[in-house]
């Protein structure tokens, strides 16, 4: 008998297009599924097994080795930032000293330095001689000295006096 | 089983092989089987990645600090706990965290001592001894005590008088000098520094001293000498 007139219901193939995707979308959402699911537990295992307690547990014990030297770590915290101030106080006062020896070392022979006063912001210094050339000659060498002078931009002669009594001139500058 | 429950059951089934039978039974199961996936993936799997993300920046930044902390012990074990011991005195001293008067005045009467000026009056300016804060009493204040100094000699005592308060510690700043003749008056201002609050974190690197400040440490020292 031909397959093409048998009109009874042969038996039923499963090779159908619309079976074969039926098929397809059971063993897609079937593998999804699974992938999900392994992956959860192989993430949960990796999580589990993970190294952080032990490594949290030798972050303790080397905590505790490190307190044994918990006063030498004060004190060298405490030293450092000690020095950090000593360092900045030390660069921004100004260094008297210097100005002083500065100008008594172009004191003239036979000048005295009879008074001076000091801040921030002048020098001022009063100096007496016998001689009016000494005089002219500290000018001189303190003007040709005041470039070389970092504190100090500018040379004001405040007045030049004579004392009968003393016999003696008088003269006062400001360094500013 | 009385009638009632019966047809519910009955009823029950008649859907499910209606369902059973229908043109969306074939993709009904995908789908399910798809959004429990889904589920999973939203409520574990995403959470679980977050976790093991962080989990992996928790070792990396616990290694990280262990390994900072052995180089600190190392480091610490190296150190000489006198010369430290040293250090710290010398730093504390030349700069005080209160109002060391029996400093001040040693620093100011070896000064005068070794630049032969006699000292006359002292005059000190004390500010704060101690100050309170929401009731709860507080360290001194860090202001510089400021002391006027009068002295006797000439100009260059006053000189040497001033380079030695330079090199004395506690360290001092001169703030204003007046003589005249004989003698006159110096206005000294000596630094304080309250201790700060320091807590000691055991995971932040220790280091040696740079070379800057060994070298003001090594000052400092030839002047605590002085």
């Amino acid at each position: 008998m031909l397959n093409e007139i048998n009109l009874l219901p042969g038996k039923t193939k499963h090779t159908s297009p619309l079976l074969k995707k039926r098929a397809m979308l059971h063993f897609i959402a079937i593998g999804a599924l699974f992938t999900v699911s392994f992956s959860s537990i192989v993430l949960f295992i990796l999580i589990a097994l993970s190294p952080l307690p032990s490594l949290q547990q030798r972050e303790k014990s080397e905590m505790r080795r490190l307190s044994f030297f918990s006063e030498m770590i004060l004190k060298i915290q405490l030293t450092k930032e000690r020095l950090t101030k000593v360092d900045n106080i030390l660069q921004k006062r100004p260094v008297y000293s210097k100005s002083l020896k500065s100008i008594m070392d172009i004191l003239p022979q036979g000048s005295n330095i009879e008074g001076v006063s000091l801040n921030e912001k002048a020098l001022s210094i009063t100096i007496t001689s016998s001689s009016l050339s000494s005089l002219d000659q500290f000018i001189k060498t303190i003007t040709a000295k005041e470039s070389d002078n970092v504190n100090y931009k500018k040379i004001i002669l405040v007045s030049i006096e004579q004392n009968f009594e003393k016999g003696k001139y008088v003269l006062t500058l400001e360094l500013t | 089983m009385n009638n009632q429950m019966r047809f519910y059951v009955r009823k029950l089934a008649l859907t499910y092989y209606n369902f059973r039978y229908s043109k969306y039974y074939p993709v009904a199961l995908p789908l399910i089987i798809t959004s429990l996936g889904l589920v999973i993936l939203v409520l574990l799997i995403i959470p679980q990645l977050k976790n093991w993300f962080s989990v992996q920046e928790e070792i990396e930044a616990t290694q990280a600090r262990i390994n900072i902390m052995r180089q600190n012990s190392r480091i610490l074990e190296s150190f000489d706990k006198a010369s430290v011991d040293r250090d710290f005195i010398v730093a504390t001293e030349a700069l005080p965290s209160d109002k060391n008067f029996a400093g001040i005045l040693n620093a100011i009467s070896n000064a005068a001592l070794a630049s032969n000026v006699s000292l006359n009056d002292y005059e000190f300016s004390l500010g704060a001894v101690s100050t309170s804060k929401n009731g709860k009493k507080v360290s001194p204040v860090s202001e510089p005590i400021a002391i006027n100094v009068d002295i006797e000699g000439n100009i260059n005592d006053v000189s040497n008088f001033i380079e030695e308060i330079e090199k004395k510690i506690p360290i001092a700043e001169i703030k204003n000098i007046n003589y005249s003749e004989r003698g006159g008056e110096v206005i000294l201002k000596f630094y304080i520094k309250t201790l700060p609050d320091l807590n000691i974190e055991y995971s932040d690197p220790i280091t040696s001293m740079t070379q800057d400040q060994r070298s003001i440490l090594q000052v400092l020292s030839q002047w605590s000498t002085q």
